[in-house]
């Protein structure tokens, strides 16, 4: 892309989200191909569209900006910290390994940095839930994110971080595994939304809750 | 399974609540035109949702309309409908008869064998139609059967195969949006499946129903408002990804707030719209 995307969607640096997305939606009605069938430039140009909205909401837009340092806005995003992140850099992990650990310790510990990370949690089943320390759980959910098994990843560094309260390490993992959970409640504060109360909802729409008393336990239809 | 993607009805407008309705009897009647009377029990707020959500990003050309519903028969319900609205009632009725097979294979219910057979010629017409959704409907539920059976305790493989199934309902057609729509469908779905399981987790203990959580040690309430509120932050971070302006207020009131409807009556019931607090 040649153009700064800010420019291509004919809207100032700082937009606002609602008026970035219905600056994209007009642009798109006018130059999207269904409605320009004859013209052969109609297809680049909403490709243009698309990568220059693209841009702005991942945060690479501010790139273009001449002689800036490049300061990505907020480009959240969710899992580029997994990939940056090495679990295993701090002193304290570096102590660690001088200790004599189980020997599913270690080898989980090679397999994650071998980036084989089944393999890892194939290790650590060998050790009796009973036995189950801090560091097997942190190993775990190591493994665990990188396999995209975020419930797990997410129980496991919790679980590691309640073990060994002071073990910044684990505090740290646990903290960033949170961090979509943070994002979805500032994501809800900001959009002024509350609990909803306890009484029962949408009785009016009631086809589906008389579908709902239909069948309570007894499935007569197929029902929720 | 379905339920739980439904609206806060206090906190909308009566402009927004009216369109939301609108939207939900648009797809009863398209449910009626395409798949027969009975089709309209299948109906669910999830594919409300969706039709809203589609709806919003495509602006397909609506029409609108006025009848009586099947439950006010005294009263007009206005309605409207677009290409979105026959799409989610095509996916309705995929979902339901799958619900309804996977039901008799499972219980060997004669009555739900029975209760499949209206809908055996439109399934077939919504399969042929779109074998993308069906085909992986078809071989997540296998594989999500096989986990009950044999009690394989993984939540996220439990939650990730009907992610996926969600995914690819979401998925309208291919185009620009088609993955950030599949990430967004895959997060709702695992977030849909894990809340089942944890408002069902007490009784599934008592009855020995398959639950992924069986073998969580003491997980407390606390402990599943961590991992639902990842799964949503994932959704809802999707979601902000689409180029939507319209019916906003409708769609977030649903992803921020209506989702813990069912989760507040289970585990906080004498509370009155209280923000989520200890």
């Amino acid at each position: 892309m040649d153009q700064d995307p800010y420019t291509i969607l004919g809207v100032s640096r700082d937009a606002s989200d609602e008026e970035i997305k219905t600056a994209y939606r007009n642009l798109a009605k006018k130059y999207h191909p269904d409605r320009n069938p004859d013209d052969p430039n109609a297809a680049e140009k909403m490709n243009q569209i698309n990568a220059a909205y693209d841009a702005i909401k991942d945060g690479t837009a501010n790139y273009y900006s001449q002689g800036s340092g490049g300061y990505s806005s907020a480009g959240y995003n969710q899992y580029s910290w997994s990939q940056n992140w090495n679990p295993f850099g701090g002193s304290y992990q570096q102590a660690y390994q001088q200790t004599q650990e189980r020997s599913e310790y270690q080898a989980a510990y090679h397999f994650i940095v071998a980036a084989h990370y089944q393999e890892a949690l194939n290790a650590l089943s060998g050790v009796p839930s009973g036995e189950r320390t801090g560091r097997w759980y942190y190993l775990s959910s190591v493994a665990n994110s990188r396999l995209g098994n975020r419930i797990q990843a997410l129980e496991h560094a919790r679980i590691a971080a309640e073990m060994e309260p002071n073990n910044s390490s684990y505090q740290q993992l646990y903290a960033m595994l949170q961090q979509n959970g943070v994002y979805y409640q500032s994501y809800t504060t900001g959009n002024d939304m509350s609990m909803p109360s306890s009484d029962r909802l949408c009785t009016s729409l009631c086809l589906a809750s008389v579908c709902c008393s239909l069948c309570g336990g007894g499935n007569f239809f197929l029902c929720c | 399974m379905f339920g739980y993607v439904i609206i806060n009805q206090s906190d909308l407008s009566e402009e927004d609540l009216l369109r939301y309705r609108q939207c939900y009897c648009g797809l009863c009647h398209s449910l009626k035109e395409r798949s027969g009377n009975m089709s309209r029990l299948m109906l669910t707020f999830d594919l409300t949702f969706l039709t809203l959500l589609l709806q919003a990003l495509y602006e397909k050309e609506e029409r609108e309309g006025n009848g009586p519903c099947i439950i006010h028969p005294f009263k007009q319900q206005s309605w409207w409908q677009s290409e979105i609205t026959s799409y989610a009632a095509d996916m309705t009725v995929l979902l339901g008869y799958q619900k309804l097979m996977d039901d008799w294979n499972d219980d060997c219910n004669p009555l739900k064998l029975w209760a499949s057979l209206p809908f055996k010629q439109h399934y077939r017409r919504i399969m042929q139609q779109y074998p993308r959704q069906s085909e992986v409907l078809e071989d997540r539920m296998a594989k999500l059967s096989f986990m009950e059976i044999q009690d394989v305790q993984d939540p996220d493989k439990a939650a990730g195969l009907f992610g996926d199934i969600m995914a690819e309902i979401f998925v309208y057609r291919e185009d620009h949006w088609s993955d950030t729509l599949r990430k967004m469908g895959a997060s709702l779905g695992r977030f849909i499946y894990m809340m089942d399981a944890v408002v069902d987790l007490e009784k599934d203990r008592k009855t020995g129903n398959y639950n992924p959580l069986k073998d969580l040690p003491d997980a407390k309430d606390n402990h599943y408002r961590d991992f639902l509120e990842m799964l949503l932050g994932e959704t809802v971070y999707y979601f902000d990804k689409l180029p939507i302006v319209d019916d906003v207020q409708i769609i977030k009131n649903i992803l921020c707030s209506g989702v813990w409807s069912e989760y507040m009556r289970k585990f906080y019931p004498d509370s009155k719209e209280s923000e989520k607090g200890e």
